[in-house]
């Protein structure tokens, strides 16, 4: 046994190298708050040692960064470095409520100052600029210094035990800042925004179809895979069987399923005459959808089994000796029982084709993946974000969308 | 009133029912016991289809249960289980509820019957009704199980083992309980348990069975002064047979006319055992008997108890 | 050692002809085989392309072999899988310990968000910071690869039993050796099915890494859909997902031989 040798080994040796110390290293006994104070460290490196935005004389050339006291009017500057102190002090006070409260709203504030920041630089650097083409892009120091203000409102969230109606609300509020701020005009001048601006209506157009064609996936793998995690918990044999055929086509890089689809479904098209009417070709949407449905059939056929193998048998006999017929049981017993577990897989299967279907506009089928696959191909980098952070965006909308209704459903269990 | 007819159940080659024929008389208290395998449980679920029946016959008020829909027969018996099986997803309320609306009874009497049912399975309505099944204990649960049985005011009702999984305090709570509702409602209760000493407190009439087949039938007292065979005679005996007579003969069988006697009164529809276990207490060989007014009726001794 | 005894009673042959038999029959081995076959002689399979293909004029990619194209992917995959497993661990288990566990619920969260970034957003925005290239490849497969293992090196230490953990307490093993040989090992299948997931995600994510610059299994896929080469896409597509599976099969047998009391 090699595992039993080195543990063996590794048991004689380890409490040499690496002595356990008595007591656990608690760093400086000022500190109160060591993550919100690593965030605020990061913070600072953020602010100090990146550029905050990147300037460029036009889209196709990499920018030039600009650091943050560069960028931003001196008001600006003295917000942000105010919340940055603000969080420092926090980490230093003794826990309690308080503490937490202004680290949240401190934390929000930050996120949405420094988005205004940005746009204010752009703004700023775009009138200095020589040629109206120049280009203002976020840069690492601002996206380490909203990555550590935002996880300071998550820490403070979760410091405060935060239920679900805090955490939307902290979530609507920083939203809704932001499209406050992009209405006004605000960021206008950042690349971002210009990309968008550029092309408003045809990322408002390949928006929706990533949505449709993530919508459509879902609800068709729901349609077969309800069925098929029902039939796999009445008869445990075939679904050990469906679940090793759906698992191995899980584990198939979604480039390649796409690629593979192309040939059978051309052959398809070109062979009955119906289905291409129905506008079923090799390359576009179908197969996508199809290898979107077959991506999502998995997990939406495990948890309906899982959920439904959750519902005590107990509560099934009881149902029955109480005269309730098989379709009542099912529908009104068993359904609502798995219906946490149900969701939890849409809530896995939606967020998973979200990012897949980047990938389907490789083959034509449209979606965000275009800007991402455009830009990639013109080197144009803020269109591979536009595209790019728009999937994640709908991602975690999606995500959170789903949690909601799992804790709607979840009040019962 | 229910009639098993030479009943038998197959499982494969073996039969887990065989050939059982039983009467359960309207407004009995019917237990029935054995150990496990005995086929106890599945008789049960026969009675309300639950399970099949291979051959044979079942009758509940005369009219054969293979005649009526599956869901009207057990919407017409309450159906008790171990294991309990309250909905989780609904509150107390519509857990209670669940076969009055099967029955499309209006809402208004929905309300007020579970109103009822939860005055008497004596629980705190306002507390308990909006309640979800896991926020109680499990007595609480089963109180509830009883009380959702017993909602559409059926004529009979089934108990598998109701009591089993419950500790001990809680278990002798309810059984007092099923007991007095089964006194006030005069409902036909079929019971099945492996506890003879809950079958000998509850019971009014006792089926002992034995491998799918029936041993014997009889009243407690029945059972306990003539067993029918050796395997009755050990199944009720043991050390506590002695007890367990005792325990289902009346005071007022051994009751001697006498003058009366200083002591704690007794009344005549004690058991034996109570009254063995008062003298104990008060250290005595005879008490006084008085009835519920308080007149004195004679005297049970100490050596009277021992009498056949 | 009752085994000992036995294997020495009985004859080895029927033992040995059984295991043989086992291994024939496995799907791993022929998918492997077949992996390795086609990697290595994909110009012999041109007659069968030609034939599904007349109208290509070179219906095998032969820009670079797949032996090249599958040793870069692989290299790709290995090296940020490593670097996962690593960063991945060590993140778990400094969260799970005393000083560490203040930052238990951030990076739960960090994790638990991150993981809903899909993989090849996380691939597009490393460009722009990193270039193009394998830099960007390599950067993106390693961060997104360090999540499913962190989350589950986090889940698996966490669901070790309070009472395997203060059985060993109670022993007096010290807090370096309950982890290696108490908490470790039985967290060890979770742990093990968060780098089986990170391996998978990575294996799909490197395909499309071709389309920021890096040499893999999916360059004769992007170049077949942008040339309008189904052949080329049937080929990169098949030897990678081939690829794909007999990984997730061999974790699989990992993962079996790994979870206590199922040897």
């Amino acid at each position: 046994m090699v595992s039993h040798v080195v543990s063996r080994v590794v048991r004689r040796v380890v409490p040499h190298v690496f002595p356990v110390p008595a007591m656990p290293a608690d760093g400086p006994a000022m500190i109160r708050n060591r993550v919100l104070a690593t965030l605020v460290a990061l913070g600072v490196v953020g602010a100090l040692a990146f550029g905050f935005v990147g300037f460029a004389p036009n889209r196709l050339l990499s920018g030039r960064p600009v650091a943050l006291w560069d960028a931003v009017s001196a008001p600006v500057l003295w917000v942000v470095a105010a919340a940055w102190l603000a969080l420092a002090a926090a980490s230093l006070a003794p826990p309690g409520r308080g503490r937490d409260r202004l680290a949240l709203v401190v934390g929000l504030g930050l996120v949405l100052a420094l988005l205004a920041g940005a746009g204010e630089a752009a703004t700023r650097l775009a009138a200095t600029a020589p040629s109206p083409s120049a280009r203002t892009s976020l840069g690492a120091g601002f996206w380490l210094m909203l990555f550590a203000a935002a996880l300071a409102a998550v820490d403070a969230l979760q410091r405060l035990a935060a239920g679900m109606a805090l955490r939307a609300l902290a979530i609507l509020l920083v939203g809704a800042g932001a499209l406050a701020l992009a209405a006004s005009g605000q960021l206008s001048e950042l690349s971002l925004a210009k990309e968008y601006a550029n092309r408003r209506e045809v990322f408002l157009a390949e928006l929706l179809r990533h949505v449709a064609l993530v919508a459509g996936a879902v609800l068709v793998a729901v349609a077969v895979g309800v069925p098929l995690g029902l039939a796999a918990q009445r008869r445990p044999r075939t679904g050990g069987i469906v679940f090793g055929a759906l698992n191995l086509l899980q584990t198939i890089p979604s480039i390649a399923l796409f690629g593979l689809l192309i040939g059978p479904l051309s052959w398809l098209a070109a062979a009955v005459p119906a289905l291409q009417d129905l506008g079923v070709r090799g390359i576009g949407a179908t197969p996508a959808l199809v290898a979107l449905v077959l991506y999502s059939l998995l997990p939406v056929a495990r948890n309906t089994q899982a959920g439904l193998a959750s519902v005590s048998p107990a509560v099934v006999e009881a149902a029955r000796g109480m005269g309730l017929t098989p379709g009542q049981i099912l529908l009104g017993v068993e359904v609502p029982i798995a219906l946490p577990v149900l969701i939890s897989g849409l809530r896995i299967v939606t967020v998973q084709a979200i990012g897949l279907a980047v990938v389907a506009a490789l083959i034509g089928a449209g979606g965000l993946g275009t800007f991402v696959f455009q830009g990639l191909g013109q080197n144009a980098v803020d269109l591979v974000l536009l595209g790019a952070l728009a999937t994640i965006l709908l991602a975690l909308a999606a995500d959170l969308g789903f949690q909601f209704l799992l804790g709607l459903t979840r009040r019962s269990a | 009133m229910i009639e098993l007819t030479r009943v038998t159940k197959r499982y494969g080659d073996k039969a887990v029912v065989d050939d059982l024929s039983l009467t359960v008389a309207r407004g009995a208290f019917f237990v029935l016991v054995g150990p496990s395998g005995s086929g106890k449980s599945t008789t049960l679920k026969m009675i309300n289809r639950l399970v099949g029946i291979d051959a044979g016959a079942i009758a509940v008020d005369g009219r054969n249960v293979r005649d009526m829909p599956a869901e009207a027969l057990r919407r017409g018996m309450g159906y008790v289980i171990q294991s309990i099986g309250l909905f989780p997803h609904w509150t107390v309320a519509d857990n209670i509820a669940t076969v009055p609306r099967l029955l499309r009874w209006p809402e208004a009497r929905v309300r007020a019957r579970v109103a009822e049912l939860i005055a008497l399975l004596q629980l705190d309505a306002a507390e308990v009704a909006r309640k979800y099944p896991h926020e109680l204990s499990g007595g609480q649960q089963q109180r509830i199980g009883v009380a959702r049985a017993l909602a559409a005011d059926p004529g009979i009702v089934l108990m598998d083992e109701p009591f089993g999984a419950l500790d001990p305090i809680t278990r002798d709570a309810l059984q007092g309980e099923i007991a007095r509702i089964h006194a006030a409602t005069e409902k036909t209760i079929v019971f099945v348990t492996h506890d003879m000493d809950e079958a000998l407190r509850l019971g009014t009439e006792i089926a002992i069975l034995d491998q799918g087949r029936l041993v014997q039938c009889g009243s407690p007292a029945d059972i306990l002064r003539s067993p029918a065979n050796d395997f009755v005679r050990t199944f009720v005996g043991g050390a506590d047979f002695g007890l367990r007579l005792l325990g289902v003969t009346r005071v007022r069988d051994r009751l001697r006319p006498n003058g009366a006697l200083a002591g704690p009164p007794v009344s005549p529809d004690a058991s034996l055992k109570e009254a063995l276990s008062l003298m104990i207490a008060s250290r005595r060989d005879a008490l006084p008997v008085r009835d519920g007014a308080g007149r004195s009726l004679g005297a049970v001794h100490l050596a009277d108890l021992a009498r056949a | 050692m009752p085994a000992g005894t036995t294997d020495r009673i009985l004859p080895t042959a029927p033992a040995e002809g059984q295991r043989r038999a086992a291994v024939l029959a496995s799907p791993l081995v022929w998918l492997a085989l077949a992996l390795v076959a086609l990697v290595l002689f994909m110009p012999a399979t041109e007659p069968l392309f030609r034939a599904l293909f007349p109208e290509l004029a070179r219906p095998v990619y032969t820009r670079a072999s797949f032996l090249a194209l599958a040793v870069s992917h692989i290299g790709l995959v290995a090296a940020s899988s490593l670097a996962a497993v690593v960063a991945g661990l060590a993140a778990g288990l400094f969260v799970t310990r005393r000083a560490g566990r203040e930052f238990l619920p951030i990076v739960q969260a960090i994790a638990a968000i991150g993981q809903t970034f899909p993989p090849v957003a996380v691939l597009a925005i490393s460009v722009p910071l990193i270039g193009y290239g394998a830099a960007p490849t390599l950067v993106a497969l390693t961060l997104y690869g360090v999540l499913p293992i962190l989350g589950n090196t986090i889940a698996g230490l966490e669901t070790v039993s309070p009472a395997a953990r203060e059985a060993a307490r109670g022993m007096g093993f010290p807090p370096l050796r309950r982890l290696l040989e108490v908490e470790l090992p039985l967290a060890a299948p979770v742990i093990m099915a968060g780098i089986r997931t990170s391996v998978i995600i990575n294996i799909g994510t490197a395909t499309v890494g071709s389309t920021v610059g890096a040499l893999s299994l999916g360059s004769p896929i992007i170049e077949g859909l942008s040339g309008n080469n189904t052949a080329y896409v049937v080929q990169g597509a098949v030897v990678v997902g081939l690829l794909a599976i007999v990984t997730d099969l061999l974790f699989e047998r990992l993962e079996r031989r790994l979870t206590p009391g199922r040897r």
